[in-house]
């Protein structure tokens, strides 16, 4: 019997929708573009996130690194480790690790003919090092790294003596700054490991231009092998960087590592601690989408209860009759909530796929701003381009709520219909 | 017989500024204790270990210091690593020149708080070692015992407009002859950073010193500075050329 009941209120629902084929189709169209415009939003942002992290994470910083406690905050060469067996063999065990590499870091001062300039000398394994960051694609002048540049150069200095020089890689700044071209002979003083005098002349090999201004003002690249003599550092290390096959594995290969490795004076860090600033940069980012997402939402349910209501408006007399012969308004409510539910699946289904398609569109073809590179990088951004991505959550979310929101907002025009008292109803239009 | 009368309040009041203690300021125990510690002019060799929570290492230095003018040249003797550093100090300006570069850089002022070769002293702590004279008002705070010593405590504010990085120091120096035996240094609330500890008191050249120096940094334990002076000679004419970059900068 309440089958039979179920069925007949389907029934009516669907014959009530295609009754007026205009406004249904109207309102498919609010609940499709709604929703594609939502899950569009959502994978721009997903999409940009991703290319964020992806941008920073290639830049310089890696998926993970390793310090010695203490090292990430002070970016001093006093903090240093030795990466023992222990450390290594645990990496080269983790398949997800694509590459590591060690690396050597210390503040110097840096002098060229007049001009004097405070830097950061990163030492890195060029070979390792071209797997895990970009630095070898974005040399814009002179060559990078190689095994050769293990050995020192013979050249002659401003006052014609014999000097032996290191040769290193600079940011495109910090050369501008210095005047300092290829070929260069550049003065460094540092502190050793030990405190004593770090002092060499370091011979610039090759310019990069890193889309991060701050890299491209402040590092210098030495090949890791120098740098080792230079600041006497024994087998000490200040940091071991690695890349994952892919960023969302960085927390899970975190903690594996954490758990193999004595954590008292070291810290493991992935992309999330090593720039808490763009994780920051991230949540209010979504902040604001998830207030665009309650905006569009808003407009697709309210453009749901204006056409549900409508029609129920149109339909008083029709509602008069049935509850004339026995229709109970429980009945009459729950075919309005069926009608409803009925417009808006296959909205929500034409929304997803469009959304899906137009997402697709724009991970083929990702929004470029590669002629405001310029203007962005005074906003800190380094990411120009912004391809959409959209994931299964999204999809999932953002069908899931306009659902509920059609259905919710449904409730009352269905009331409406059940509350109509037939002798009025019946006399109405 | 009223001559007498007054002779006698004389010497009555004479007797007890001389043991009345307490009527020394602060500006004086600070002054005296600076006086017999530098002299006008001092040339010393020093021997500075300098353990951190990895490494211990000792530099001999040599150095020519004269408080007219606040100038100072040292130069580095071993090890062989930072043999020929030189540092040129003229009034509240460093130059540091580096052999193996064959070049003299001045410190600039955003480096004045990095330490010095790694020790517990700071760019700033040496150049401004003589300005607790004249960059700080001196209050006698009473006397206290430190490390076995009966000594004034002396607590320096610095002036207004004073360019110094400390907010308080606090000073002890012995009761007999105002020699110091520790020095605190307090940040701008009041927290202590950096403590110095002076010992080995003995005869060097004309005068009683004490011959060893240790800082320590607040909260760094297991490393600290000390500073023992070999030799030293007070107030020997200096040529003005060894203050010059001339000379800093000589093969």
């Amino acid at each position: 019997m309440m089958k039979k009941e179920a069925s007949i209120i389907v029934m009516l629902a669907w014959r009530n929708v295609w009754k007026n084929r205009r406004r249904t189709i109207l309102t498919l169209l609010t609940i499709m573009v709604g929703c594609a415009m939502i899950i569009l939003m959502n994978a721009i942002a997903k999409g940009g996130h991703d290319q964020m992290i992806e941008d920073a994470v290639r830049e310089n910083n890696g998926h993970i690194q390793i310090h010695e406690k203490g090292f990430w905050e002070n970016r001093s060469i006093d903090y240093a480790f030795i990466p023992n067996p222990r450390i290594l063999k645990t990496l080269d065990a983790i398949p997800e690790i694509e590459a590591y590499s060690k690396r050597i870091v210390a503040g110097c001062l840096l002098s060229y003919k007049n001009t004097t300039a405070g830097a950061m000398v990163q030492a890195i394994e060029p070979d390792k090092e071209a797997e895990i960051v970009t630095l070898k694609k974005i040399i814009v002048k002179g060559a990078y790294l190689d095994s050769g540049d293990d050995r020192l150069v013979s050249m002659r200095n401003e006052k014609g003596r014999k000097v032996k020089a290191v040769p290193v890689i600079i940011g495109e700044t910090l050369s501008k700054n210095m005047e300092a071209g290829l070929g260069s002979l550049i003065a460094m003083i540092s502190q050793g490991f030990d405190g004593s005098i770090a002092a060499e002349y370091l011979l610039v090999k090759g310019i990069f231009r890193s889309p991060n201004p701050e890299y491209d003002r402040s590092l210098v690249i030495m090949p890791f092998k120098q740098a080792k003599e230079t600041f006497l550092m024994m087998d000490y290390v200040n940091s071991i960087v690695m890349r994952l096959e892919k960023t969302d594995q960085s927390m899970a290969v975190r903690d594996r590592i954490r758990s193999a490795i004595d954590m008292n004076d070291m810290e493991v860090m992935a992309w999330d601690d090593l720039m808490p600033e763009l994780v920051q940069f991230i949540v209010m980012d979504d902040v604001s989408g998830i207030i665009f997402d309650f905006i569009l939402f808003m407009v697709v349910a309210f453009g749901v209860l204006n056409t549900i209501q409508m029609s129920v408006f149109e339909r008083t007399r029709e509602f008069g009759v049935m509850l004339a012969i026995g229709t109970r308004p429980s009945q009459v409510a729950a075919m309005v909530l069926v009608e409803s539910f009925i417009v808006s699946t296959i909205g929500v289904m034409l929304g997803l796929g469009l959304g899906a398609a137009v997402s697709r569109y724009f991970y083929v073809h990702p929004f470029d701003y590669t002629d405001y590179a310029k203007e962005m990088s005074v906003w800190g951004m380094n990411t120009v381009i912004f391809p959409a991505v959209m994931t299964a959550a999204n999809a999932a979310v953002t069908s899931l709520v306009t659902l509920a929101l059609a259905i919710l907002f449904s409730i009352a025009p269905a009331r409406r219909a059940a509350k109509l008292k037939p002798i009025d109803a019946i006399r109405q239009l | 017989m009223k001559k007498m009368h007054t002779a006698g309040i004389l010497i009555v009041l004479a007797s007890l500024y001389g043991t009345g203690a307490m009527a020394i300021t602060g500006t004086e125990i600070i002054r005296k204790s600076e006086d017999s510690v530098r002299g006008a002019t001092a040339v010393a060799q020093y021997r500075i270990t300098i353990k951190t929570r990895r490494w211990e290492r000792t530099l001999v230095l040599r150095a020519w210091d004269s408080r007219k003018g606040n100038r100072s040249f040292s130069e580095i003797l071993s090890p062989e690593r930072d043999e020929g550093n030189r540092f040129l100090m003229l009034d509240t300006t460093m130059w540091h020149y580096v052999p193996k570069l064959q070049k003299a850089y001045k410190i600039s002022p955003s480096m004045m708080l990095q330490s010095w070769m790694g020790s517990d002293f700071s760019n700033d702590d040496i150049i401004k070692e003589s300005s607790i004279t004249k960059d700080y008002f001196h209050k006698l705070e009473g006397k206290a015992t430190m490390n076995g010593e009966e000594c004034y405590r002396v607590e320096l504010t610095p002036k207004p407009e004073a360019p110094v990085v400390w907010g308080k120091i606090v000073y002890y120096a012995r009761v007999e002859d105002c020699l110091p035996v520790k020095e605190e240094y307090y940040n701008e609330r009041g927290v202590m950073r950096k403590f110095m500890e002076f010992s080995d008191i003995k005869r060097m050249h004309d005068r009683l010193i004490p011959a060893t120096m240790k800082m320590q940094t607040v909260g760094k334990t297991g490393s600290y500075t000390i500073l023992y002076i070999d030799a030293i000679r007070f107030d020997t004419a200096i040529p003005e050329r060894i203050f010059t970059l001339q000379n800093l900068q000589r093969r």
